[in-house]
């Protein structure tokens, strides 16, 4: 890597539902950006974001962007490998699923390919013809196989002859390197199952900045241009957790507009996913049971609770200008007004029409409660959500040394001040994601 | 503290646990949680009355029992009793498949401290001392983390608070049974061709009066089969609670308007030294209660109209001290640590296929270890071939030890769209 051929370069943090990001220019000793820019992406789409970046730089040629993210979390509540073949011996049909049976579907029965082990390259070729033209009825757009064939069931010229045949249709092949091995079935089928999410990015990217520009995602402990699909979805809690190492601290909570968790320096070995169990190396985190996109209802009971159902970022809460449904995001309105990423987010949120949306909203929520006794407004319900984060962080925080990070860190932190073993830190994606972008490239230029 | 922040600490220290219960010092009902396998509110009441009374656990203190005979379930299940606070007590359930002798009340660590007289015996003569070691250690330290809420815990031990917190709760179920049907009406389920269990719902209002009347007294004398009252009464609440949308709120007021009528030495009131039936009536119970409920409140096209057993079983596969829980019903097949088993090549999969709504696994032993099989649970199964152990049916009743290269086979069907 050459001085000029990263001096400009983005940091960029690409959330489930935000994007937010920093151009900077590598050689420069300064922490400070040449531009920012944030947006919300149900409104503007990552490609656009990109593109306005180069329209308001157009004397800058970015030539690397450091990405951390979270966006592939947003598949964790979908079934997975609605273009992805599972190409198996008879008897081992969604195999990875048997060990239990509720977990997130991670390829689509109807595409499912029974191999015969007893076929020879020519017969063989024309069995799989007949069966790639059925089950492209089923989808035409089908594109990516997992080959779970047993080397003690297929001969190595089987396997060969099935993995040409779909290279030869154009299709991107995924291996099980152990197929007994379920985990591994399941970390394969997992990353093939993500790779279109993971191209979109890319397409997008590209589209934006150029077919040359870097790509680096972080990954593990440091940014990297080449990686499994599965390190995607723990690239922003390896990130947290080398600040944890970094600042010698045992727990993060971090609370931004979309996500609240804890992440601590312990390390799991087995990622139990929506998907089933897989072999994974991760840092152990938590989401507090509440997501800030969830909505506040109220139940049979009168009484004002937050629904039990996924939270979904479309149409987003009514400080993004378009929802009816209130969400503990719009508790925070006072809050969000004066937090300078978040305000970039929903500029809408300045309009007093919005102010008068979301005070309506409210008092509409407070009469529908018709329990006198625990009727609350929303400074009540603001109130109630601190604390039941307060005694979460010290529940999940009995020793050690923790940090509260994140957007409404400080809100959180109120509580936690006077506890020695608390600190906040006010943390920014792009500036953390510049300050190790520009490590590593010292680091590679050393 | 108002309402939503005491549930909501209630709450936070029991997400901890899969059976827990805060009890109040006079032995009140603060609040439960009983996801797990085995439902045990009402033994935990009981296992808390007994340690309370003669232990007196003080703060930092942590004491255990399994015994089926004196509030416990079965030995495998172990009930852990710790003060929180002057006023607040924590008992908590936890399975450990590699105990299987009996503990009385026993103090495992005195003012935070292993009890040195109980613990060589306990755990450091056991021949299974390390995982018994790691099990109690991490239960004590579970307990140990929930030190920094005590100042919030010991807010709502003042009794002015805890009667605000019972009031609401008791207005919230009020609100609940008002919108449930008024009523009559009884099951019967016969378990063989001696014991029956016979269940009669009245739900009533009177005078302003609320009450849940659960009758057993047509039930049969205690055969073959029998459980303790509490451990009847347990799966009885969890029904009760499901029902009325009350599982977040158990707590005394609910167990205060529920009254049960369990014949002495009945099938339902008769401890059983090893709990060996207990998962079986609790389930059984519950379901009849739980048809009652839904027949008499529905009355919907959903609603059921003849009682029948949903099919149900739990197997254990041992090895190496690993217990493998394989356990299934009509919306689920779990095999825990068949991905363990596979990866450390002691078994081979021979056929592991979903298709449909049909679970079929079919494994060949390779290691030369022994691997024991342990029927905990077989309710109504759709055929008596579902397990087969080298091409015939598992015996039901008695442990089944496997040979290397021998094979298991499971079918088992799922409801379809249950996933």
């Amino acid at each position: 890597m050459t001085e000029s051929a990263t001096a400009t370069a983005i940091a960029l943090y690409l959330g489930e539902s935000y994007a937010t990001l920093g151009v900077f220019d590598c050689r420069s000793k300064t922490s400070a950006f040449v531009f920012e820019k944030s947006v919300y992406l149900p409104q503007t789409s990552l490609k656009n974001l990109l593109a306005q970046t180069v329209a308001a730089n157009p004397e800058l040629k970015m030539e690397s962007i450091f990405i951390v993210t979270r966006y592939l979390d947003r598949l964790q509540t979908f079934r997975l490998g609605g273009s992805v073949i599972q190409a198996v011996p008879a008897g081992f049909e969604n195999s990875y699923s048997v060990a239990q049976t509720q977990m997130q579907s991670l390829a689509a029965p109807a595409l499912i390919l029974t191999i015969r082990t007893d076929l020879d390259h020519e017969a063989l070729t024309v069995e799989l013809t007949t069966e790639l033209a059925r089950l492209k009825k089923v989808n035409s757009e089908i594109n990516k196989v997992v080959l779970q064939l047993p080397e003690s069931l297929f001969s190595t010229e089987q396997i060969e002859t099935v993995k040409s045949f779909f290279i030869a249709n154009n299709f991107k092949v995924f291996l099980v390197p152990q197929p007994f091995d379920f985990e591994s079935v399941r970390r394969t089928l997992l990353n093939a199952g993500s790779e279109g999410t993971k191209d979109e990015i890319l397409a997008d990217i590209r589209s934006a900045l150029g077919a040359d520009i870097k790509i680096n995602f972080w990954v593990n402990s440091g940014f990297a241009d080449e990686f499994e699909n599965i390190d995607l979805y723990f690239s922003s809690h390896n990130f947290l957790h080398s600040y944890l190492q970094r600042e010698n601290l045992t727990h993060a909570f971090y609370f931004d507009v979309e996500n609240w968790s804890a992440i601590t320096i312990a390390t799991d070995s087995k990622w139990h996913s929506p998907w089933g169990a897989i072999e994974f190396t991760k840092p152990e985190t938590e989401k507090f049971s509440m997501s800030p996109f969830c909505e506040l209802t109220i139940n049979d009971a009168g009484q004002v609770v937050v629904a039990s159902a996924t939270p979904q970022f479309e149409p987003g809460p009514i400080v993004a200008g378009r929802s009816v449904k209130t969400l503990i995001l719009d508790v925070f309105f006072e809050e969000l007004r004066d937090n300078k990423l978040i305000s970039s987010l929903f500029p809408q949120l300045m309009s007093d029409a919005i102010q008068q949306k979301v005070n309506t909203q409210f008092q509409i929520l407070q009469k529908a409660q018709s329990l006198d006794l625990t009727r609350m407004n929303k400074n009540d319900i603001k109130e109630w959500l601190r604390f039941a984060v307060t005694i979460w962080i010290l529940k999940n925080c009995s020793s050690g040394s923790a940090r509260i990070l994140g957007d409404f860190g400080s809100f959180f932190f109120q509580d936690l001040k006077k506890n020695s073993a608390f600190s906040y830190s006010n943390y920014s994606w792009p500036k953390e994601i510049m300050l190790q972008a520009k490590q590593g490239r010292a680091l590679e230029l050393s | 503290m108002n309402f939503h922040s005491t549930q909501q600490l209630l709450k936070t220290i029991l997400s901890h646990f899969s059976s827990a219960s805060l009890v109040t010092d006079d032995g009140k009902l603060l609040a439960s949680i009983d996801c797990g396998v085995f439902k045990s509110t009402t033994s935990r009441l009981v296992v808390f009355q007994i340690i309370k009374k003669y232990l007196n656990p003080q703060i930092g203190d942590l004491f255990i029992l399994n015994d089926p005979g004196n509030g416990g379930l079965n030995y495998q299940n172990v009930f852990f009793t710790t003060r929180l606070t002057d006023k607040i007590f924590l008992v908590f359930v936890r399975e450990m498949p590699q105990i299987d002798f009996k503990i009385p009340p026993t103090p495992l660590y005195d003012k935070g401290l292993k009890n040195k007289t109980v613990w060589p015996f306990l755990v450091e003569q056991n021949p299974q001392a390390e995982i018994l070691r790691r099990f109690f250690e991490k239960n004590w330290h579970d307990v140990l983390k929930l030190k920094n809420l005590s100042p919030y815990l010991s807010e709502i031990s003042v009794g002015k608070n805890q009667l605000a917190y019972f009031k609401i709760v008791a207005q919230i179920f009020e609100r609940n049974f008002n919108t449930k049907a008024l009523g009559q009406s009884e099951v019967s389920l016969k378990l063989n061709a001696a014991d029956t269990i016979k269940v009669r719902l009245a739900i009533d209002e009177k005078q302003n009066q609320r009450t849940i009347h659960i009758d057993f007294s047509q039930t049969s004398i205690a055969g073959k089969m029998f459980a303790a009252s509490h451990v009847i009464e347990s799966a009885v609440m969890m029904a009760i609670a499901e029902s009325y949308g009350m599982c977040d709120l158990l707590s005394q007021p609910l167990l205060d308007l529920v009254r049960l009528t369990l014949p002495p030495q009945s099938i339902v009131s008769k401890a059983n030294p090893l709990g060996t039936y207990n998962l079986l009536l609790q389930k059984a119970v519950s379901e009849q209660v739980l048809f009652l409920l839904t027949s008499l409140a529905g009355k919907s096209k959903a609603a059921p109209t003849t009682f029948k057993l949903k099919p149900e079983f739990r197997i254990d596969l041992e090895l190496d001290n690993k217990v493998c829980e394989i356990h299934a019903n009509n919306k689920k097949f779990v095999f825990k640590d068949l991905d363990y088993l596979i990866a450390s090549k002691a078994v081979l999969p021979l056929v592991s296929q979903q298709v449909d709504g049909k679970v079929h696994l079919k494994l060949q032993v390779l290691t030369a270890k022994p691997i024991v099989i342990r029927p905990q649970l077989i309710l109504n199964t759709y055929s008596q071939e579902f397990f087969q152990v080298s091409d015939a049916p598992l015996a039901k009743d008695s442990v089944t030890m496997l040979k290397q290269n021998e094979i298991i086979e499971l079918t088992w069907s799922l409801v379809k769209d249950a996933k």
